[in-house]
């Protein structure tokens, strides 16, 4: 069990904090979650006011952003999981020399654990969406849930796969060509082109054009 | 007077349909299949010319350039296929399909474009025989070290018709003062390069005595040119010089084109003055 | 196709006015003015065997779009200075640099010791009038500035015989006869009466009344 201390809030504590180890503060993992949401925050605000703007942006600007917003999320669930054993055993609690009294308020808002009715409403939102009834299903259930919902990504995956190797994305040649026997080009590039193919000249342009000025034929 | 830029080269008959395929590619269109007829004139040898005209002035005795379009359904009668391929056939001193009865009468005597139809002319009817032909006297190409292009001033006009009694352009000429000199005949492919170059590839023959001889046996002469209308239009000049040049850049380390030899291009007589 | 030029030197500058009046009376309609310039060149060869004619005549029509009829010694020629026209052929075929100029032009700049031009008569602003017979060119004609006569074209465009076309003619001769006194050179003649050419025939007809 790791001591956690309570938020350096600036109140006068000053001679009681040399009593206090603050070593085994899980600081790395805090550390690396807040970045990553704070990252993650800023770019959804971001996007959001992109989207509210009278001229929505440009489709591959979108698609960046999201993008982005998508390799956020995976970064910060990754850091999580890799701290969860961390984050798992961490509690949070006031020292002793916290006021209570007099800021009992702010000490209720900070330990909260109970979600805001905003989060509530997105949570059911995205029960509701599932089409899962939680409350009936069961285990079972809900694991085959998700499992087809995976089963559903890795179908996309594997067709996507399927399509993209249905095309050549180099050389001259289709794919429908080269599978009926065109050779495929061991070089994507041009070549200069070889000195056997450049004319040669057969007469002096001046002796001709002396004959046709003048006449003078041999 | 007009000026004609020009570059010249050659290249071999094997080279011919990879470099047709080149120019094409290059000009986005195919090239345009011509022939053409040349006499050359000169003063009558039996006169004694002066060297000089009535102000004074050291005139040079020119030769007189008569040409005029070959008929070419004489020589390939299929529309479809007067095409460029249509050269790879006259490697030799024979000009196939060519009646050369049909040009000595067109020299001699004026012949009525009724029953023959030069490719691309149309016939106007009317008042008497047509007899058109193209009259032009060129001058040596201007000289200069820092030449980047030939460039040669031709001055030209053209005959309609002939008339009189016996009417034919030479029977005129000779009244003007000028006998048959020499004969030729071109058959080539014309490109439109677009920016006024136009590049051509010719099989050149002399007649002689009846028979045709090619004289650019083994290949094709290549001339890349841009014809000024006005020798005083320096801007056109200028822009025409740049358009050959450019050509010439764009084709270099394929076929070189070069600035011919000015002395190669003097139709003046035995050039007697070395000017 | 028939012409005929007449040339009077008793004619004075008032002469054209007096003839169109005369001619009021059956005109049809007036059409564009037109120009002529009559050249002529002589051969400045030394040794031409004796008797052989050296002069050369360029007649040019501006009405005609300013062909050149060069004649010398019954043989002729028929020049165009005109970009248009006949070119496309020519120029396709590599013959022509697509730039012309005038025969005239050809002589003095490259001819010009072998042809030295000797005279220069022109006519400017002729009147053009249509009779129902004929069409009718006037003209005053000067040489270096100075006034030479009276100039007169009659064509006849429409195909009559010979006879009926000479008719014609007798008319407008019996008018100028009036005015004139008699007085004037008429040449009705072809250089060749088997091979006509119109505008070959006018421009010898044109060197039969001005030559001297």
């Amino acid at each position: 069990m790791s001591q956690g201390p309570v938020p350096d809030t600036g109140v006068g504590v000053a001679d009681s904090q040399a009593d206090y180890d603050f070593s085994h503060v899980p600081a790395q993992a805090l550390d690396a979650v807040r970045m990553r949401l704070a990252q993650l925050t800023h770019s959804q605000a971001k996007l959001k006011d992109e989207m509210a703007r009278a001229d929505l942006p440009q489709w591959h600007s979108l698609q960046a952003q999201v993008s982005i917003i998508l390799t956020q999320l995976q970064s910060l669930t990754s850091t999580i999981h890799h701290f969860e054993e961390t984050l798992d055993s961490t509690v949070v609690y006031p020292l002793a020399n916290f006021p209570t009294t007099a800021h009992e308020g702010l000490l209720t808002t900070l330990l909260r654990k109970k979600n805001i009715p905003e989060v509530d409403e997105w949570i059911n939102d995205a029960k509701e969406t599932s089409g899962i009834d939680i409350n009936t299903a069961s285990h079972e259930d809900i694991k085959t849930a998700l499992r087809s919902d995976e089963e559903l990504t890795k179908w996309a995956l594997d067709f996507l796969k399927q399509e993209h190797s249905n095309y050549s994305y180099h050389g001259f040649y289709t794919a429908r060509e080269l599978s009926a026997g065109a050779s495929p080009d061991t070089q994507d590039t041009y070549q200069r082109a070889p000195s056997s193919k450049k004319p040669k000249k057969p007469f002096d342009a001046n002796n001709v054009l002396k004959m046709i000025h003048q006449g003078t034929f041999s | 007077m007009m000026l004609q830029l020009s570059l010249v080269s050659s290249i071999d008959d094997a080279s011919y349909d990879l470099f047709v395929s080149t120019l094409s590619n290059l000009c986005g269109n195919p090239p345009v299949v011509f022939g053409n007829f040349t006499a050359m004139l000169k003063p009558n040898p039996a006169f004694d010319i002066e060297q000089v005209n009535s102000k004074n002035q050291l005139v040079e005795q020119s030769r007189i350039k008569l040409c005029r379009g070959l008929p070419l359904q004489e020589v390939e009668a299929d529309n479809a296929k007067r095409d460029f391929r249509l050269l790879k056939k006259y490697q030799n001193d024979e000009v196939q399909g060519l009646d050369l009865q049909i040009i000595q009468d067109m020299l001699h005597g004026s012949r009525d474009l009724d029953e023959m139809e030069v490719d691309g002319g149309s016939n106007k009817g009317g008042s008497g025989a047509q007899d058109v032909w193209s009259l032009s006297i060129s001058d040596i190409p201007t000289a200069g070290s820092g030449r980047k292009v030939s460039t040669q001033a031709i001055t030209e006009t053209t005959v309609l018709a002939s008339g009189g009694s016996s009417p034919s352009i030479v029977s005129f000429l000779s009244e003007l003062g000028y006998v048959l000199d020499f004969q030729l005949l071109v058959l080539g492919i014309k490109f439109n390069m677009n920016n006024g170059v136009f590049l051509e590839l010719s099989k050149i023959w002399r007649l002689n005595d009846g028979r045709t001889e090619q004289i650019t046996k083994g290949g094709f002469l290549v001339k890349a040119f841009v014809n000024v209308a006005k020798s005083t239009d320096i801007k056109s000049i200028n822009s025409g010089t740049t358009s050959l040049l450019a050509l010439q850049k764009e084709l270099s380390g394929y076929v070189e084109l070069e600035i011919p030899d000015r002395k190669s291009m003097d139709s003046r007589l035995e050039n007697k003055n070395d000017i | 196709m028939h012409s005929t030029v007449i040339f009077s030197e008793k004619a004075t500058p008032a002469s054209i006015t007096e003839f169109h009046d005369i001619l009021s009376n059956d005109l049809v309609s007036i059409k564009e003015k037109w120009s002529f310039e009559f050249k002529t060149y002589r051969l400045t060869v030394k040794n031409l065997p004796q008797g052989s004619s050296k002069l050369m005549h360029v007649i040019t029509f501006t009405n005609r779009d300013n062909q050149s009829v060069i004649i010398k010694n019954n043989s002729a020629i028929v020049t165009s200075p005109a970009t248009e026209g006949v070119q496309p052929s020519l120029t396709l075929n590599g013959c022509s640099a697509g730039t012309l100029d005038t025969f005239d032009n050809l002589l003095a700049s490259k001819l010009s010791n072998l042809w030295t031009q000797r005279q220069n008569i022109k006519g400017d602003f002729g009147s053009t009038f249509k009779t129902t017979e004929l069409t009718v060119r006037a003209t005053n004609v000067f040489s270096y500035g100075g006034f030479k006569g009276l100039l007169i074209e009659l064509e006849c465009e429409d195909d009559v015989s010979d006879g009926e076309f000479e008719q014609r003619v007798m008319k407008i001769r019996h008018l100028l006869d009036d005015m004139l006194t008699g007085e004037y050179r008429v040449c009705s003649a072809s250089m060749d009466p088997k091979n006509r050419n119109l505008i070959c025939d006018l421009a010898f007809q044109y060197v039969k009344v001005l030559e001297v």
